[in-house]
């Protein structure tokens, strides 16, 4: 108990709207037995408004799963259903005084109690959740590939954090990986932002002919199925990258189709933290360097219909302009990747790579 | 209302005949055993009597056969090295899917290093092992088999005695981690074929931080710890004196008080296990009945956790536990019950008791009393749990 918050060990040891709602018209049950923990959450809900009238709960679980499922009820009740699903694993954290990092998990039950709760109601209940990929907690690769976009996990260590997953034989751990590795190239291809250039580059490229209109008109490009596209994974606030890993065949259920990442989730450019090198690179070096990278990523390209140039260098910033079946293409981000870290290696710097139109 | 402490198998509560034992070793006589002046040999005389007080505990032959450790963990770790050391042409170890993680860890990290090939033995139903696997695993290439004398979390006992021999038999060493077992019942490794035995005072009512390794005659040092010539070249270190004080008189008080306080402990024991399981509808113990040591009773509880039970009880001033105070911070279930095939339905809800000679009827009454609201309160916001289920 002495890990715990003084709110958290208050509805741990005195938990609201503990027991059965009669007349409940909404329930969700997130966790098993296996997993080792269980919500069940049960809505009254108003049906014109939409409205949670009253909220009770069951669970199954130490001192933090009552916890977490004793504020849930509080959190939801006067609500209507939009905004229940709004609230985040880390709303209920936080409503607790915070969590003990390895309970993460229960706050993301409660999530999926209220998810699930408000699909039962509607009637909108998935009807599996993709398989199993922890079989010593039973987790579902649907579950694990929902928390790792919406809560932008990075590590096979915050996956067992927030599912458990990996975290009883470890025997997964590879699937685990893969499925990071799945899930996040998805999430750089839906949401990275192209940036519109400005003042003199903007110029250049009008000189070039290289705008906007130029360029539309290309056709996107559907995603093969098996992506041939190496990817350096590197690590937060690291040194050099980890290994170049050639993207694993996907596991079912988490094919690169195009994907429903809720509104609103910004996917963070590739954030490449290095040793600074000793020497300063002169400008002319750095586009020695860069072109004989891209010349290097540039057959690759070709292969698949596209191209990458260089357009100009302001600092750290590179800009690059993606041409033919390159643009438009849902793995451009993918491309800028593997091209980046390929710059990254020659210039031994920080960079930030930034595709123009 | 004074707390009901029934986690015993975590740790004891030091003896205070025990504390008064080792306090002239912090102020008067501190001295450095191996120092060759007065304030030396007044510690290293404690330090010798100490050893033969251990010895005696465990029938060990000779007092030299004492390793004093900071630990059972240590001793564990101590005894591998020594063992695959003293038979560098067999890489093999055997040992059993329920030992405590100081050894299963220890042994695993050698496996994944590739300097040995680990075989675990499995159990039944009720905590024993599976002697006919045992056998099979058993061969020429076998290092070293080691196997707990009781179990931390059921209290279980393994035929050591037994199967010391037939590891003998195949020309392997014979480890037993008795960290569980010492104080509670008689042990003579004299007349046994048992190689190394691991011991921690912290569980005889003793220090925390001091443990031993019993190594038989004969077999060659081999320290984890070098630089110093103590415990006779096998664990460099200068001496933990008050520590090791204190152990040889936990020692003493144990082995004088075993034949009167373990029939005691084991009535307590079961009056506290009927009396819950009397009370409390699907509740039963894990393990088997018999064979095991008296102070232990492992209750599983249907539909409830077993952190919540132990929260909640806590708040009512009884400390219990899950398994091995080792693994209260992970996610896991324990290895011991998963190895045991204990449903989920139960493998959740699991509560060790572990009584000790200074536990009195009153509070084993007292648990029995209080626990059966704590499981209903409980039950009665489980999802797992239907009132009308019971019959």
């Amino acid at each position: 108990m002495t890990l715990y918050s003084d709110k958290l060990a208050d509805h741990a040891l005195s938990p609201r709207n503990a027991g059965r709602l009669a007349d409940a018209n909404a329930v969700g049950e997130a966790g098993t037995l296996v997993f080792g923990d269980a919500v069940r959450l049960m809505l009254r809900v108003d049906r014109r408004s939409e409205t949670i009238t009253a909220a009770r709960f069951q669970a199954f679980g130490g001192p933090v799963a009552i916890a977490v499922a004793s504020i849930l009820t509080e959190l939801v009740t006067g609500r209507t259903l939009d905004a229940a699903l709004a609230i985040t694993a880390d709303e209920v954290a936080e409503a607790l005084g915070g969590l003990p990092r390895e309970r993460v998990y229960a706050s993301v039950l409660a999530e999926e109690a209220i998810r699930l709760a408000v699909a039962n109601f509607r009637g909108t209940l998935p009807q599996d959740d993709g398989e199993v990929l922890c079989e010593c907690f039973g987790v579902t690769t649907g579950l694990i590939d929902r928390i790792v976009r919406t809560k932008g996990l990075k590590t096979a260590e915050e996956v067992t954090l927030y599912t458990k997953a990996g975290g009883g034989c470890r025997t997964c751990q590879g699937r685990i990986e893969a499925a990071l590795v799945a899930t996040d190239f998805r999430l750089t291809v839906v949401e990275t932002p192209i940036v519109a250039p400005r003042g003199e580059v903007l110029e250049k490229l009008r000189a070039a002919g290289l705008t906007a209109e130029g360029l539309a008109g290309a056709p996107a490009r559907p995603l093969s199925s098996r992506p041939r596209i190496s990817i350096n994974h590197v690590s937060r606030g690291g040194a050099a990258p980890a290994r170049a890993l050639e993207v694993p065949e996907v596991p079912t259920g988490l094919r690169p189709e195009r994907p429903t990442v809720p509104r609103g989730t910004v996917a963070k450019e590739p954030v490449v933290a290095l040793k600074p090198s000793s020497g300063r690179l002169t400008v002319v070096e750095k586009v020695r360097l860069i072109e004989e990278a891209l010349a290097e990523a540039r057959p690759a390209l070709k292969r698949d219909g596209g191209d990458c140039q260089l357009i100009d260098i302001d600092g750290s910033t590179i800009y690059v302009k993606l041409s033919g079946a390159c643009t438009g293409c849902q793995m451009a981000s993918v491309t800028l990747s593997g091209v980046q870290s390929k710059i990254v290696e020659r210039l031994n710097i920080p960079v930030r790579l930034v595709p123009v139109m | 209302m004074t707390p009901v402490f029934l986690d015993n198998n975590a740790t004891t509560r030091v003896d205070p005949a025990v504390v008064a034992a080792m306090l002239p070793y912090f102020t008067e006589h501190y001295g450095n055993p191996s120092s060759h002046h007065t304030f030396g040999a007044a510690a290293a005389h404690a330090v010798r009597r100490a050893r033969q007080e251990v010895a005696s505990l465990i029938g060990a032959g000779h007092d030299k056969e004492i390793v004093f450790t900071s630990g059972g963990t240590e001793a564990d770790a101590l005894a591998i090295h020594m063992a695959l050391k003293a038979r560098p042409d067999r890489r093999e170890v055997i040992t059993s899917a329920v030992e405590h993680p100081a050894m299963l860890r220890a042994l695993e990290r050698l496996e994944e290093e590739g300097r040995c090939t680990l075989h675990r033995i499995g159990v039944d139903g009720g905590g024993l092992l599976d002697l006919a696997a045992f056998r099979s695993a058993l061969g020429e290439k076998t290092a070293l088999v080691s196997l707990m004398w009781a179990n931390n979390e059921t209290g279980a006992l393994f035929p050591v005695v037994e199967l010391a021999e037939l590891a003998h038999e195949a020309g392997a060493l014979f480890h037993t981690d008795a960290v569980q077992a010492a104080g509670k019942l008689a042990i003579d490794l004299k007349e046994t074929a048992i190689d190394f035995l691991s011991l921690s005072a912290h569980k005889l009512h003793g220090p925390k931080g001091i443990g031993a390794l019993y190594v038989r005659k004969g077999i060659p040092a081999a320290p984890l710890q070098l630089g110093g010539t103590q415990e006779r070249g096998r664990r460099a270190g200068t001496e933990n004196t008050a520590g090791i004080v204190g152990f040889g008189a936990a020692a003493v008080l144990a082995q004088s008080r075993l034949a009167e306080d373990g029939p005691r402990i084991a009535a307590l024991r079961d009056r506290l296990e009927s009396g819950l399981i009397e009370r409390i509808p699907a509740a039963r113990m894990l393990g088997n009945r018999y064979e095991r040591v008296g102070n232990t009773s492992l209750i599983a509880f249907e539909g409830v956790e077993s952190d919540a039970i132990l929260t909640l009880a806590d708040r009512l001033g009884i400390a219990a536990s899950i398994g091995s105070a080792c693994s209260s911070g992970s996610m896991e279930a324990s290895h011991v019950l998963r190895a045991m095939r204990v449903p989920d339905i139960v493998l959740h809800g699991a509560v060790r008791f572990s009584l000790s000679r200074e536990t009195t009827e009153a509070e084993i009454e007292r648990v029995i009393e209080v626990l059966p609201e704590v499981i209903a309160r409980l039950r009665g916001m489980s999802p797992f749990w239907r009132e009308e289920a019971v019959a």
